[in-house]
């Protein structure tokens, strides 16, 4: 997987000043928690529905071989043919013979993450073929030349008015106003696309989940372009990882419950497709060509590791509505397809620790992530895991040793310690200002301090220690 | 061994593997069940169907159909050229009673048509269209169709995925059928700002139609 994820910092700078992105992180920071809460208020047995989504999450990837091959066997039984693909590359690879195979030259897609991980668009293009996003936000950042912000809301990054620059530059079609609406956008991208579905030789679609029971590859849309990708063209091809499979439709149920109300704040999406294999017999359309590709890529390595959690995520993107780093710097900053605190978990899995290894130490350990996972995913526990093994794969630097170091010089002392905190509370009282909030506020520190005062704020201690407060609540 | 074949059973080995130092995976505890209080019915569907933008209305029998289509059609402002799916109980349906209707098997056409369709079932909980492809109507129509007109019978509204679950285990035994498409409202897209935007692929317009007999 390429990433950009070594320049994280500059990145993150650049993407502090960027007034427009910003906008668009508060739109997010202030809608996403509001809606999610709202829908999760109705389930009063919410909590007990993401008990059991974890449960079902954990028992499916570590029978994943038992699934994987029940599901196979009843793909294969409907008239479809299953691929496994150990890479992104040999992924890909088998993308493009079928196209081949088929003599397309008109793609379409329908969004997925996975083929944003394996980069297919641009091995199929390199091979000549013409491929078309069909979500509306990938279709805009397709247009664009740009990678994806959020797993969910791709072109998140992308003011209406860029849209409609976008659209006038790349849509050939005679204008007598300026385009400014978002209706005549929306009428012009589904005008534009229906050709495309009526003329495209292959659909190419995510999934979801894979039923072992069934065999069947769920796909969730609001738009309803993942329907017309998996029904129009003569071939279909499904792209996806092999964590996805669970036992039965009883799961499935379960996890769409939690799905859309941690995603986006609704009982269900507007669209649940389920794929059971190509046209049947006596059936006038729908494609005869049905391929499910399941990729590895990395995901079995993780297997009986410390982050194996990370595969029961259903990609539902909570824990980025809902960190403090990805609302601050958005999507890109990350450098990688996957961004917020599961991007920060799974990039270093897929592309190693070397390339990403700023990600799994841009957290506070807030906590906020792990609290709205709805299959529980202990996310800072696993990016903790990342920064020791960074620490035992190189030596620490001397900022960090000295830092440490005398941290841990004080806890051995007691007194030392006792002393030096309520000498920091005093002095840190005496640097602040009143400010909003009827708090005091310390506007600028000096050394090290100013990492944190050049970019906002430090709320002063209130000039006394924990010790004293327990000792004047004990009295 | 084809270079896909060897593939297969690396990846399936490497989950073995880390299988074989795990402990025994319990057995899947029993389907979840849906606290009592929260278990809905017809009011539940149409109310949830509705805050996402669909409409609905109740008839009490089938032939009552054609002059609610027509009706509906009217009031939408919409062409009289209908395309209704292949569906034995619709097509026995009393057309006669609206004549203004231009009723059609289809295709439905590129920018559009209003679509009749029958539905599997309806489901409560999420206010969702249970539909399943057939032989005799393209499964692509109920998504480039710009109106759809969806009619379910009462009898067929379950509370729960879980009782949607039953009864397709107890319909399809062997195999089930190609495409099951799970519907809930008019298509739409937030990738153009706040509010979503309707009608981005799919229809516009979903009216539901439940027959109470």
């Amino acid at each position: 997987m390429e990433t950009t994820s070594r320049q994280f910092k500059q990145l993150s700078l650049d993407a502090l000043a960027n007034a427009t992105l910003q906008n668009s992180l508060d739109g997010v920071r202030e809608i996403m928690p509001r809606i999610r809460t709202a829908a999760l208020a109705e389930r009063g047995d919410f909590e007990a529905l993401c008990d059991r989504a974890q449960e079902i999450r954990d028992r499916a990837i570590r029978q994943l071989d038992t699934h994987l091959e029940e599901f196979e066997r009843r793909v294969q039984a409907a008239g479809g043919t299953v691929h496994w693909a150990a890479t992104g590359e040999e992924a890909c690879q088998i993308v493009v013979q079928i196209c081949r195979d088929v003599g397309a030259s008109q793609l379409i897609k329908s969004k997925s993450m996975v083929t944003e991980e394996i980069e297919l668009n641009d091995a199929l293009e390199q091979d000549g073929f013409a491929v078309t996003e069909t979500d509306l936000g990938e279709y805009i950042i397709q247009l664009r030349g740009e990678k994806p912000s959020h797993i969910l809301a791709p072109s998140l990054h992308v003011t209406l008015e860029e849209v409609a620059e976008t659209f006038v530059e790349h849509h050939d079609i005679e204008r007598s106003a300026p385009l400014t609406d978002a209706t005549e956008m929306l009428a012009e991208a589904r005008s534009i696309m229906r050709d495309k579905f009526l003329q495209a030789d292959v659909g190419i679609t995510g999934a979801n989940f894979l039923v072992a029971e069934t065999g069947a590859v769920v796909i969730v849309t609001n738009e309803g372009n993942a329907d017309l990708t998996a029904s129009l063209p003569d071939t279909h091809i499904v792209v996806t990882g092999i964590e996805k499979a669970v036992p039965t439709l009883d799961d499935v149920g379960v996890l769409l419950r939690v799905l859309a109300r941690s995603a986006i704040g609704e009982r269900l999406s507007n669209y649940t497709t389920f794929v059971q294999g190509p046209r049947r017999a006596g059936e006038a359309t729908g494609p005869e060509n049905y391929h499910v590709v399941l990729v590895d890529n990395g995901r079995s390595k993780m297997l009986g590791t410390e982050f194996q959690d990370m595969l029961r995520c259903i990609r539902c993107s909570a824990c980025l509505n809902h960190c403090p780093v990805y609302t601050a710097i958005g999507g890109h900053a990350y450098g990688s397809v996957y961004s917020g605190p599961m991007g920060a978990v799974l990039t270093p899995a897929f592309a190693g620790l070397p390339a990403a290894v700023h990600l799994p130490n841009a957290s506070t350990f807030c906590g906020r992530c792990e609290a709205v996972c709805p299959v529980r995913i202990p996310l800072p526990s696993l990016l903790r895991r990342w920064r020791q093994r960074e620490l035992n794969a190189r030596p620490a630097t001397d900022g960090q040793r000295i830092g440490l170091g005398l941290w841990r010089g004080l806890n051995r002392w007691p007194p030392l310690y006792n002393f030096a905190v309520r000498l920091a509370a005093i002095v840190l009282r005496s640097l602040s200002v009143p400010g909003r909030g009827g708090q005091r506020w310390i506007r600028r520190l000096p050394l090290v301090g100013a990492a944190w005062t050049d970019f906002r704020d430090l709320p002063a201690p209130t000039g006394h220690t924990f010790q004293d407060e327990w000792r004047r609540r004990k009295s | 061994m084809s270079p896909s074949t060897a593939t297969r059973a690396s990846i399936l080995n490497a989950i073995r593997r880390a299988r074989a130092g795990a402990d025994a995976v319990p057995d899947a505890p029993a389907a979840y069940q849906t606290p009592a209080a929260l278990l809905g019915g017809i009011e539940q569907f149409c109310a949830y169907a509705g805050e996402e933008a669909a409409t609905s209305e109740r008839v009490e029998r089938m032939d009552d159909v054609p002059s609610a289509v027509l009706r509906y059609v009217t009031g939408q402002d919409l062409a009289m050229r209908v395309v209704v799916g292949a569906d034995l109980e619709l097509d026995a349906a009393a057309w006669a009673t609206a004549q203004a209707l231009q009723r059609v098997s289809g295709p439905v056409e590129r920018d559009g048509d209003t679509l009749v369709t029958g539905c599997y079932a309806g489901v409560a909980e999420a206010g969702a269209l249970i539909m399943l492809s057939s032989s005799g109507e393209p499964n692509e129509a109920k998504f480039l169709a710009a109106t759809h007109i969806a009619v379910v019978r009462a009898a067929d509204i379950v509370p729960t995925f879980e009782a949607l679950w039953t009864r397709l285990r107890g319909d399809f035994t062997d195999q089930w059928p190609r495409t099951m498409n799970w519907i809930v409202g008019p298509s739409r897209t937030a990738d153009l700002g706040v509010p979503s935007k309707l009608g981005a692929h799919g229809p516009g317009r979903v009216h539901i139609i439940i027959v109470d007999a």
